[in-house]
């Protein structure tokens, strides 16, 4: 016989169902990996109780309410849950159904999910220039640095959340650098598709930059195609499920003849290989297998390579993003990566445990995200590492925004210290 | 002992809780009745009128005075992992001590520490082990289970072998009894022979005494190291032969866990292991101690496996080896949910030497009944867990399931056993209890809890 593998995340393309309700057996092996258990002992904030609750409610034994909301929203959809769970039951994507089968938005917010979510999240052009301004008049011109001196940011707490998040934005967008297609370094090995998810174009730029010059010095071709918009997953996370399908659907038309699609963003990645099961199409499971995360493209593809490598001499960690360790089952690629390429890994204690970013969890729930966050700072210290890597947009915002003056290491992506490794 | 209804709308509970407690202490929207209205017993859910969170001793006082005033059912509850339905309400107040999760203190010269009952047990493990101290019980559920729920159900777990259940562990307690007073027992000594010992009388009485508020543990060197093997037997007798020899040649392991032939099948689908379809035993052992101890002892107890007609040994000492092989183990439970949705899990408690005679009297039952009864458990300490799986929608087959578990307890007392080893009675249990527990015994039973509980408030209809 041979033994099983330790880490055993679901398959992604799975759907909750009634029946998955019933064949929980309520044993609470979700319990101690649940943040927002963790932050408030209360098992309607549990996943298995948030299971019950949902059970209930499909059995007509309990109403839509406030307080049942409140239940569903503290549920970060950080999928830990999902890993954990040995009947295969999935209580993260349970919750977020329900609470989006639950909301009633009014008219002022309907438009501004249609402004936000639809107009806005499909056009790169409108975010570049939305983030354009923004850079300039607040960032540039001294307009934050004068709210910041005047006190005014301290108002209201979410202000000056929103501010203390907000990154130095690149003044050029991934799109505005690159051309559609980026040929191939050296001896060319195929030709891949990237998927360049919103974030990554804009504020993130200078990362998936490293991603796409990884890419191309290992060999590949690299095609971002314009005609891509939003991946779809901030759509349905505030269950705008027909939005979604509709961002899915333009996006599947753009890689066609391309084998495969690598995306540097965790979130994106989700998304992207849940196409199938969003469009209950089966056609499009062959476009969701040839997703790959970049950690999982890029970690074979080195060691084939035999590029030399100058090995990064600095102490390094990383924090696993729940949409890359959970809800896809990707620890060990990114893992095996940064062993590769650096002198000195340490392992992060509870590594694949949510940083309490989780979308904008951070600005609703800010009790549960801060507890998170202080248990996964207090995690990091312990290291000692000078560089804490990792692979999702939202979890570098939260690092970052909340890094002591005091913290002696600064967040990297991944796919930054791999372009370092291959440049020199 | 039934609790009369009108008395507890009279004494309109919540807003005399509420008035009484901290804020946000007390609940009763219907999703906190829902969401504390279950344990990890899957046949029952019940409901109580309201949801009382303490945090403090003084809390539970409050609680237990208001509810002795109003002969209001009190529920004692700590993470709801109970496999007995041993804290399940049914009205009155479900009584949450998941929130008093203190480690108060680990005295490293006594060997002792105490703790309130929400502590989480494989917190309390981490914590003692940073100090290079060890806490063996170790249920299944030890990462989401509180300390005092174990104590409350005497909580055994794989260790027990060599280390004993959570009983041998208690040397102290604070409880809080109906109508608030509140009785201090034992303390961090190991032996007592002064009187009656109240604190091991709490252990594994489900909380139908009183509450408890704190507990004395007794603790034990960290061992340098735990090395694991895993053996697979085309014969049960083998298995079973094993055992003996293991403990002829004067060694102790910390673990011998099994399962048998449809058990292993069940982990076979799971995860596709290539374990050939005719082993009819798995075991699994652990030696702990010096490093030098543990592998010389590994090594016989590999040497004995061969002896005994193995088909396949493997050894593990590093620590993520060691999860692998256990993963095989520990997917056993779960895993029975592709036979069946449903299961009945029994919990017997046997002589070492009944093991063999009840695996086989099992699978005549399951031949008798048509059930399907899948076995695993602690062959070391004689506690078997048959698992009866069935599909709820079937009425039938429920009534079948329900004739074999009464002939499998039968016959585990036929074999000079018990009801139950670690999990205790709880609700789902209680019917049979008079088949393990003679009538003068649970008469004696009624008669403690009347000294402890005379209006029979205290988790009322649980155990008898």
């Amino acid at each position: 016989m041979h033994l099983p593998e330790l880490n055993c995340a679901h398959p992604a393309g799975e759907s909750p169902t009634y029946d998955m309700l019933l064949a929980c057996s309520r044993c609470a092996t979700c319990q101690p990996v649940c943040p927002s258990y963790a932050a408030t002992i209360d098992e309607r904030r549990s996943p298995r109780g948030r299971v019950q609750l949902v059970r209930a409610l499909e059995e007509g034994r309990l109403t839509s309410s406030p307080a049942l909301r409140d239940a569903l929203e503290s549920c970060l959809d950080c999928r830990a849950c999902e890993t954990v769970c040995p009947n295969g039951i999935l209580p993260g994507q349970i919750s977020v159904r329900a609470r989006s089968a639950l909301q009633h938005p009014g008219r002022l917010e309907r438009l501004m999910r249609d402004v936000i979510l639809n107009r806005g999240l499909r056009s790169a052009p409108l975010q570049e220039i939305g983030l354009g301004f923004t850079r300039l008049f607040y960032q540039r011109f001294g307009l934050q640095q004068l709210l910041r001196s005047s006190g005014l940011l301290r108002l209201t707490p979410q202000i000056e959340r929103l501010d203390r998040y907000m990154p130095a934005i690149p003044a050029r967008s991934v799109r505005r650098t690159l051309p559609e297609v980026v040929e191939a370094q050296g001896e060319k090995r195929g030709r891949i598709g990237f998927f360049l998810g919103c974030a990554m174009n804009t504020m993130f730029a200078s990362a998936s930059l490293a991603s796409v010059r990884v890419l191309s010095k290992l060999g590949y071709d690299v095609v971002i195609p314009r005609g891509v918009v939003c991946c779809g997953a901030p759509q349905m996370s505030l269950g705008e499920r027909e939005m979604a399908k509709s961002m899915a659907k333009q996006n599947l038309t753009c890689f066609d003849g391309l084998d495969t699609i690598v995306t540097d963003c965790a979130a994106c990645g989700v998304e992207l290989k849940h196409y199938h099961a969003l469009l209950e199409d089966s056609e499009v499971e062959s476009f969701s297998s040839r997703v790959k995360d970049f950690s999982e493209f890029v970690g074979p593809a080195l060691q084939d390579s035999g590029l030399p490598l100058s090995i990064n001499q600095e102490s390094v960690t990383w924090h696993a993003p729940c949409h890359l360790a959970h809800a896809q089952g990707i620890c060990k690629p990114p893992i095996d990566l940064l062993k590769n390429i650096s002198l000195d890994y340490r392992t992060l204690p509870e590594q694949d445990r949510c940083c309490g970013s989780a979308g904008i969890f951070w600005m609703t729930q800010p009790e549960i995200a801060d507890h998170a966050l202080a248990r996964k700072l207090q995690n990091i210290r312990t290291t000692g590492a000078k560089v804490v890597a990792t692979g999702n947009p939202g979890c570098v915002l939260q690092l970052i925004a909340n890094r002591n003056p005091t913290d002696n290491w600064q967040v990297k992506y991944i796919s930054v210290l791999v372009d370092e490794a291959i440049s020199a | 002992m039934n609790i009369n209804q009108k008395q507890i709308i009279d004494g309109n509970i919540a807003e005399r809780l509420r008035a009484a407690l901290p804020i946000d202490s007390v609940q009763d929207t219907p999703e906190a009745l829902i969401a504390y209205g279950y344990d990890g017993a899957t046949a029952i859910s019940g409901a109580p009128e309201v949801v009382v969170n303490v945090r403090s001793e003084e809390d539970v006082v409050i609680v237990l005075r208001l509810a002795q005033e109003t002969k209001t059912p009190v529920y004692p509850r700590g993470a709801g992992t109970g496999l007995a339905g041993g804290s399940t309400p049914f009205g009155g107040i479900a009584l949450n001590l998941a929130p008093m999760r203190k480690i108060l203190e680990i005295d490293t010269e006594s060997l002792m520490a105490v703790v309130e009952p929400g502590v989480v047990t494989a917190d309390f493990q981490a914590e003692v082990e940073k100090l290079g101290l060890f806490y063996p019980p170790d249920p299944a559920s030890l990462k989401q289970s509180t300390l005092g729920g174990n104590v409350a159900t005497g909580a055994g777990g794989p260790r027990c072998l060599k280390y004993g259940t959570t009983r041998e562990y208690v040397r102290g307690i604070r409880a809080v009894l109906p109508g608030g007073n509140v009785i201090s027992d034992g303390g961090m000594y190991l032996k007592n022979a002064s009187g009656y010992n109240l604190s091991q009388l709490f252990v594994g009485t489900e909380g139908t005494l009183g509450v408890v508020s704190q507990v004395t543990l007794r603790l034990l060197p960290r061992p340098a190291t735990t090395g694991t093997a895993l053996a697979l037997f085309p014969h049960l007798d083998d298995a079973s032969s094993l055992v003996n020899k293991i403990l002829g040649a004067g060694i102790l392991p910390s673990v011998i866990e099994f399962m048998d032939h449809l058990a292993i099948q069940c982990v076979e689908q799971a995860w596709s292991l290539g374990i050939p379809e005719d082993i009819e035993a798995m075991v699994l052992l652990e030696c702990d101690g010096d490093p030098a101890a543990v592998e010389a002892e590994l090594g016989r107890v590999c040497d004995l496996c061969t002896e005994s007609g193995v088909s396949e040994v493997q050894t593990a000492s590093t620590p993520e080896e060691r999860d692998r092989l256990w993963k095989v183990r520990r997917s056993v439970s779960p895993s029975l949910a592709r036979l069946k949705p449903a299961k009945l899990g029994e919990d017997i408690s046997l002589p070492r030497r009944a093991i063999v005679p009840m695996v086989r009297r099992i699978q005549q039952i399951a031949k008798e009944f048509d059930v399907m009864i899948p076995t695993f458990g602690h062959i070391g300490d004689g506690n078997l867990h048959p698992n009866m799986v069935y599909d709820p929608r079937d009425n039938e087959e429920m009534r079948r399931v329900e004739l074999a578990a009464e002939a499998l307890i039968r016959s585990a007392v036929e074999y000079g056993g018990t009801l139950s080893g670690e999990h205790g009675i709880g609700l789902l249990k209680r019917e049979y209890l008079p088949l393990a527990v003679a009538h003068k015994n649970l008469e004696i039973f009624r008669g403690i809890k009347a000294v402890f509980d005379p209006l029979g408030i205290m988790n009322p209809g649980k155990i008898m």
